[in-house]
């Protein structure tokens, strides 16, 4: 709850990012447009990003007239006319719908946070340029255009110790230093915003909820590099996050803050917004000016590195969505401000996408250092069932699976590389028992088999290869000596792959072959998944815990459950397909794995 | 049905001809016909200093293009890491079954085109399903079974 | 420029600055592997064949063809790492690379006889470089031309459209056409070395060893124990089936090449192996398996009870050999059938096979089969005899017991078991036991014997326990087809030349050989091009005029019918197998093809193009055309199309070759690594000779 001291007209501002809409915030925004209409009521109707509390979706402020927010989580048109009717018109807050930073489950979730790249997230209209101005928005472009030398800057990036957020945490300072020093009349700025692993979405959300962040960092990195233009790449699967940057540099440009002569000084920065067309390698920065440049997505060696022969050929400076978004916090605030948070060798925050099997998913941003589970039991609320985290996915394709054991891990890159996943880009996708470790190596192998360029031989067949051992592991079919092939293979894939998506491939194997090997091991020689997951491995048992709610039998997608209420249901092994539904769904722990 | 090559010399007339615009061109007619015809890439060869070769190297190469005619509706369920282990498998078996088709395939009266796509970024909805542009979440096999019986029912 | 140092395998060298690790390497005559180097283009990084390590940076192993040399930098091109790393690259591409190196008739050949080039040559009418072809693995033609069992024509892809190529009698005809021309093929030997090799035994095996022996250079003696040369191709098989001349005429040609024989001369007997070690630099003993098996069967040894071995032999050395009017040959394999055949053109008024199983089980072939019951041979399936005793009047009292089928054996054919009460007497003048032949290798002292009494020898080198002594053949591998003698004789011979020169005795050179399948596995649009078209059936004497002579009753194919059988090759196996570098690696590497199986490329053929052949499936996606027409040729005939494990390189739109620009097409053919992009008018599998010998000395 935040108050102001002035009277301000009241407002209702709806969080409308994609996760939000599809939450269903459009209906409630539907429904707040209506009934401020209808009822002729003197409120302000705005539209903001995402709070990062996607678990509560949709969020409705209502900022009264004394300036006080209050947020109204899990929002449904209906319970949007009782809000509007009765807090709204009537001025009695309904609390039991408002979602209070300094109780219970809001304050567990924002307790640890420290935002930077998130700051203005869920509280600016991210079509409005007047909203960022009104947050200092601009100001760090026009100090450093009016105040520092590139030299300087570069400086400061280097004393705040950034490192690239894209996930293999190079530091920022020296590749604008590499870039500023590389002859070339012309130079490029890129914005890689292609987020393709699967679990991860913390740059939609800073795309569509603060894109003037971004482009503002970028034009810094511009100034620092001698580059007057740049390209943000982005995901042709977040056509909001386009539209609203396309909105948000037309705006800019026309209100001067780009374009040429920015703040009156010789500095002439553009920018164009290039859609990706579906291709997770494009992630790999060869592979995306390749793509830029009207090609296939395919990387090349390096060196050349971009730096010194980049976009079309020029000098150019690569850093990711969240990488840019921490500049003009850092110019505003001072290289010291942002070392304050972190380690030793990892400054600042870090945005993560938390999802799977937890109970408050969403974004986070937590400052470098917080162990893993601070953020999965504390921030995000473990499981939110009464089942146990297993482990947690980090780094998405390109990294591993960390185990419960090594929870205590401190948020830092070097540390979490110890463990054999990555940093990344901020995926965390958490597992619980019912997650079968096995699977979820094919399943991260068969999304990279499937998005390799199919350049390297290594890359191309070997992950093929590994994939189809993982398939037949969790077929059953599995071979004594398939654990050997799939470590060797992996470690050679690994070491001899022409890119990152080759190098990092089999880090989902290795990490679950280091820490789930036991699990391999039932699926090859005892042909069971406990977990539940591999159809073939495992069937379901209704215990006597079972009340006969008749949940499982309703969700039963063969009608393979028998029973009647309040007795103990029945799976019918010759009808069951080994899908899991009832044991999703049954509150009871009633449904286990025989 | 023949098709309205025009359209492609107007796309390339307002967007350009250089080899850096092979994706752009591409997408605008895939927006335009909803796939990317063989005639649409010979065409854009012609008008543009693009090749065959590279356009359809680009055109297979990202999965957004599709070289064949797709169903009025695209069902996409989404297979990120989230949905996966929320069970996004159950999606698509209950879409095929409420579609009649296999994932990947169109309808018979091109209706849908069901499609199994990689993440949409909506983890903390998972399951998710995209029809078009409209993102379904927190599904289970039968509530996105009753995800098209609600667009059926909307006409 | 001034030149930098590097470090290279542990030397210290100076190279040109800017010089890729791969370029630097080979100026200094250091092997390096690469599939997508071009000198002609920039480099690209695709096959990751070629990596080194080089100390520092993160571990991984470095693609030396795409990183340029630094001064100081530490290079390792051979380490154990970079060796794996090299065959691992091989063993995936070899995983999703669908072909044949060479025709499956060339695999299933023990001998390894060029089929599909000798073939080539009868199509066009060139007989005589036929016969060189066949003679380079194969000194025997006209003898395994008329005996061999043929495994070739078993694996024959023509077998998809209709009937295997006559591929033996195609071989038969080469070698009888160039004899009957008058003019002997005989091959230039190599320049004599002095050095002296014994072979004891003039069958198969020893005639083999002893022509390429000739051929290398070295004067080799052969002993036989019999009167004449052939062994068991002239003790075991009538006169009919291989008329005695051509068993001589190719005899001959190896005493033409200088070898002497030295007839009725019995090792153990007559000289002994000692002393053939001592005088001679090597000894290759082809002793053949001579003994017949005993039908264990009470009162085999009585009078009227022969073997098929010793008949056939006697006669053989006898034509009006006296036999009785009953006569029953007990047996499934082609000896029976010979035995059986032989009696009846003896004037034996009843001949019926005994055999114990049912006709599909009888090892004999179907035709030799065919042909006995048309010369009137009656076939009594699924009966044995138990026991034999004398009859009246000199008769054989032969107790017989009929069979049926039980469970299959450990060779997978159903075991006969014997009908309990089913016993009953037949009344015999002869009874020939023709059920096999075991070896009696007693008189080889020395020299290690496996416990059913055959010898021990390499089986790769053949060489045995004594390393002056080589062996092979039946002796070795027990009673077999002819042309698996032939193959150890060559094998041999290879092995003896290396180990009288002193050099290490490692055999012939193996090369790695990539398959489509077995028949069942082979995609079906890989005969979609052919049309049925009959074998052209081997003329022969009618049944009538051929049952009581012992003339050759396959009478053999005219020359018109030779082009026309010949030209139904399909022309399996690969135009670049000579020159292609995967198999090139794949042999150095010694990669294993089921190191990492799984699913492999889809068959697409296009030979839409007037000149040049695409074969998608045997593409390594080193992307070195795409490259060139992209980069040299200014076309783009070619690219990449897809991605990840499906990626393929081709023309757009899937169109054919025929309908891309083709400027310079012949460009992408010299420089596709492997066989994915042949010129049609190269011959399938045709020997390059340069890879074809397999010694130093290039006479082979």
């Amino acid at each position: 709850m935040s108050t102001t001291n002035n009277r301000v007209k009241p407002a209702l501002v709806v969080g409308m990012s994609t996760c939000n809409i599809a939450a269903g915030a459009q209906e409630v925004y539907d429904l707040c447009q209506e009934t401020l209409t209808e009822q002729k009521l003197d409120v302000e109707l705005r539209i903001t990003g995402c709070l990062g509390m996607c678990y509560a979706e949709p969020q409705v402020q209502f900022i009264d007239a004394d300036g006080t927010t209050h947020l109204y989580a899990n929002m449904t048109a209906t319970r949007m006319r009782k809000v509007i009717a009765e807090h709204v018109v009537d001025g009695q807050p309904r609390d039991k719908w408002i979602a209070n930073p300094e109780e219970g489950e809001t304050k567990a979730l924002l307790g640890k946070q420290k935002r930077i790249v998130l700051d203005n997230c869920g509280h600016i209209d991210p079509d409005q340029l007047d909203d960022y101005l009104a947050v200092d928005g601009y100001q760090a472009l026009k100090t450093v255009l009016t105040e520092k030398s590139p030299t300087e800057v570069i400086d400061i990036m280097s004393a705040s110790g950034l490192r690239g957020r894209g996930g293999a945490g190079f530091p920022t300072g020296l590749k604008w230093k590499f870039a500023l020093g590389a002859e070339g009349d012309k130079k490029y700025i890129v914005c890689n915003a292609d987020e393709g692993d699967p679990g991860a979405f913390m740059d939609r959300t800073t795309l569509e909820s603060d894109p003037h962040a971004v482009l503002e960092g970028m034009a810094i990195g511009g100034f620092a590099t001698g580059a007057d233009e740049a390209y943000i790449y982005c995901r042709a699967e977040y056509p909001m996050a386009v539209a609203r940057l396309h909105r948000a540099i037309a705006e800019a440009e026309e209100k001067k803050y780009l374009g040429e002569k920015i703040f009156g000084t010789d500095f002439n920065f553009t920018i164009h917004v290039k859609e990706g067309a579906g291709a997770f390698v494009c992630g790999e920065e060869t592979a995306l000016l390749a793509s830029i440049e009207g090609r296939r997505g395919m990387p090349r060696i390096r060196p050349p590195f971009p730096a010194q022969s980049g976009l079309f050929g020029k000098p150019t400076t690569i850093n990711n969505v969240e990488t840019w978004a921490n500049v003009p916090w850092i110019i505003r605030n001072g290289a010291d401000a942002f070392a304050s948070y972190g380690t030793e060798k990892s400054k600042g925050t870090k945005v993560f996408a938390l999802a799977g099997k937890i109970a408050r998913g969403g974004l986070v941003e937590v400052p470098m250092g917080i162990t893993l589970d601070e953020i999965i039991h504390e921030v995000g609320g473990g499981t939110g069932t009464s089942r146990q985290v297993k482990a947690v996915q980090m780094g998405g394709p390109s990294g591993g699976c960390v185990p419960r054991e090594l929870f205590n891990t401190k948020i830092d890159y070097d540390e979490v590389n110890k463990t054999g996943a990555i940093m990344g880009s901020g995926g965390m996708v958490v597992m619980d028992d019912t997650t079968c470790m096995v699977d979820v190596a094919r399943y991260f192998l068969d999304f990279t088999q499937l998005e390799s360029c199919g350049k390297c031989t290594f890359c191309r067949i070997g992950t093929t290869r590994m994939l189809e051992i993982l398939t037949r592991i969790c077929e059953g079919k599995g071979k004594a000596e398939d654990i050997d092939t799939l470590e060797d293979l992996a470690e050679q894939i690994r070491t001899t792959s022409l890119c990152g998506l080759g190098q990092t491939a089999p880090n989902p194997v290795l990490t679950t072959l280091r820490y789930f090997r036991k699990e391999y091991e039932e699926h090859i020689h005892d042909h069971k998944c406990w977990a539940g997951k591999c159809r073939n491995l495992c069937s379901f048992e209704i215990t006597d815990q079972c009340n006969g709610c008749m949940v499982c039998k309703k969700n039963c997608p063969v009608d393979a459950i028998t029973g009647t209420k309040k007795q103990k249901h029945i799976i019918d092994q010759e009808a069951c397909i080994q899908c899991g539904v009832c044991r999703d769904f049954c509150k009871y722990d009633s449904v286990v794995v025989i | 049905m023949t098709l309205e090559l025009s359209k492609v010399d107007a796309i390339v007339e307002k967007m350009g001809t250089g080899p850096q615009l092979a994706i752009p061109i591409l997408q605008a007619v895939q927006d335009e016909f909803r796939y990317v015809p063989v005639e649409v890439i010979e065409r854009i060869a012609e008008k543009t200093e693009m090749t065959e070769s590279q356009l359809y190297g680009v055109a297979t190469f990202y999965t957004q293009f599709r070289l064949d005619p797709v169903g009025e509706k695209i069902v996409k369920v989404c297979h990120g890491t989230a949905c996966h282990v929320a069970g996004a498998e159950g999606i698509t078996e209950s879409m095929e079954t409420r579609l009649d088709v296999k994932d990947g395939e169109n309808t018979a009266d091109m209706k849908y085109t069901l499609s199994s796509v990689a993440c949409v970024g909506c983890c903390s909805l998972a399951p998710v399903v995209m029809v078009d542009e409209k993102t379904f979440g927190r599904l289970d096999r039968k509530k996105a079974a009753k995800v098209i019986d609600n667009i059926e029912k909307e006409g | 420029m001034e030149k930098i140092t590097i470090t290279l395998d542990g030397e210290k060298v100076a190279v040109d600055p800017g010089s890729t690790i791969l370029q630097a390497a080979k100026r200094q005559g250091k092997f390096i592997p690469t599939f997508c180097d071009n000198k002609e283009l920039k480099p690209f990084a695709s096959c990751f064949v070629c990596v080194v390590e080089v100390e520092g940076g993160r571990g991984n192993l470095i693609p030396s063809c795409s990183t340029t040399v630094t001064d100081g930098m530490v290079v390792k091109t051979n380490t154990e790492r970079v060796k794996k790393a090299r065959r691992t690259c091989v063993e995936l591409l070899l995983s999703d690379h669908v072909g044949d190196c060479l025709g499956p008739c060339m695999t299933a050949c023990p001998a390894g006889i060029d089929i599909p080039g000798f073939i080539s040559h009868l199509a066009k009418g060139e007989d005589r470089q036929a016969l060189e072809l066949i003679k380079h693995d194969m000194p025997l033609p006209g003898i395994l031309g008329r005996v061999c069992t043929r495994p070739c024509e078993e694996a024959c892809r023509r077998q998809l459209v209709e009937k295997p190529i006559a591929i033996c009698h195609l071989k038969r005809f080469a070698a009888d056409a160039i004899s009957a021309s008058g003019d002997e093929y005989l091959p230039t030997p190599a320049a004599a070395t002095g050095k002296k090799v014994a072979v004891v035994g003039a069958g198969p095996a020893g005639l083999t060893a002893a022509y390429y022996l000739q051929l290398l250079g070295h004067q080799c003696t052969i002993y036989e124990a019999h009167e004449a040369a052939g062994g068991m191709v002239r003790y075991g098989i009538p006169s009919y089936r291989l008329p005695r001349d051509v068993i001589e005429r190719e005899a001959e040609v190896i005493g033409k090449l200088g070898a002497t024989y030295k007839f009725n001369t019995r090792l153990g007997q007559d000289i002994t192996l000692d002393q053939l070690r001592n005088d001679y630099d090597a000894v290759f003993l082809g002793l053949g398996a001579q003994k017949a098996s005993s039908m264990r069967v009470k009162g085999e040894d009585t009078e009227g009870v022969l073997t098929g071995i010793g008949f056939l032999g006697d006669v053989s050395r006898n034509e009006s050999y006296s036999i009785g009017d009953r006569v029953m040959v007990v047996g499934g394999g082609n000896t029976a059938i010979d035995a059986a055949r032989t009696a009846a053109r003896l004037g034996a008024k009843e001949v019926t096979i005994l055999y114990r199983r049912t006709r599909a089980e009888m090892p004999a072939w179907e035709e030799e089969i065919d042909a006995a019951e048309e010369e009137g041979i009656k076939l009594d399936l699924l009966a044995a005899p138990t026991q034999v005793d004398k009859g009246a009047n000199g008769t054989l009292a032969v107790t017989c017991i009929r069979m049926e089928l039980g469970e299959p054996d450990d060779s997978g054919r159903r075991r006969p078991v014997p009908q309990a009460g089913s016993e009953h007497v037949r009344e015999m003048d002869n009874v020939i036991a023709a059920i096999g032949q075991g070896v009696d290798a007693s008189m080889a002292e020395g020299i290690k014997q496996t416990r059913w009494g055959s010898l021990v020898a390499d089986e790769h080198t053949m060489q045995t326990n004594l390393p002056n002594v080589f062996s092979g053949g039946d002796c070795v591998s027990g009673a077999d087809i002819a042309v698996t003698a032939v193959a150890a004789g060559r094998r041999a011979a290879i092995s003896i030349d290396q180990f009288v020169r002193g050099q290490a005795v490692v055999g012939d050179n193996k090369s790695y050989c990539h398959s489509m399948g077995k028949l069942d596995e082979i995609p079906k649009e890989v005969v979609t091009p052919f049309t049925e078209t009959p074998r052209v059936p081997m003329p022969h004497l009618e049944a009538k005029s051929r049952a009581k002579i012992f003339d050759e009753v396959e009478t053999g194919f005219t020359p018109e019918q030779i082009r026309e059988e010949a030209k139904r090759c399909m022309e399996c196996g690969c135009r670049d197998a000579h020159e292609c570098r995967l198999r090139s690696y794949a042999t150095q590497f010694g990669a294993d093809v089921d190191h990492f199986s799984g699913q492999g490329r889809e068959y697409h053929r296009d030979d839409s193009h007037q000149e040049i052949v695409h074969e998608s499936h045997k593409c390594i996606q080193c992307g070195t055309c795409v490259r060139i027409t992209e980069n040299l040729l200014g076309t783009s005939a070619m690219g990449f199309v897809g991605r990840g494990f499906t990626a393929r390189v081709k023309p757009a739109l899937g169109r054919e070759l025929a309908k891309v620009d083709g400027t310079g097409l012949q460009k992408i053919v010299e420089n596709c690594p492997v066989g994915a992009l042949t010129f049609k008018e190269d011959k399938v599998a045709t020997l390059d000779p340069k890879f074809k010998r397999p010694t130093p000395q290039g006479a082979l």
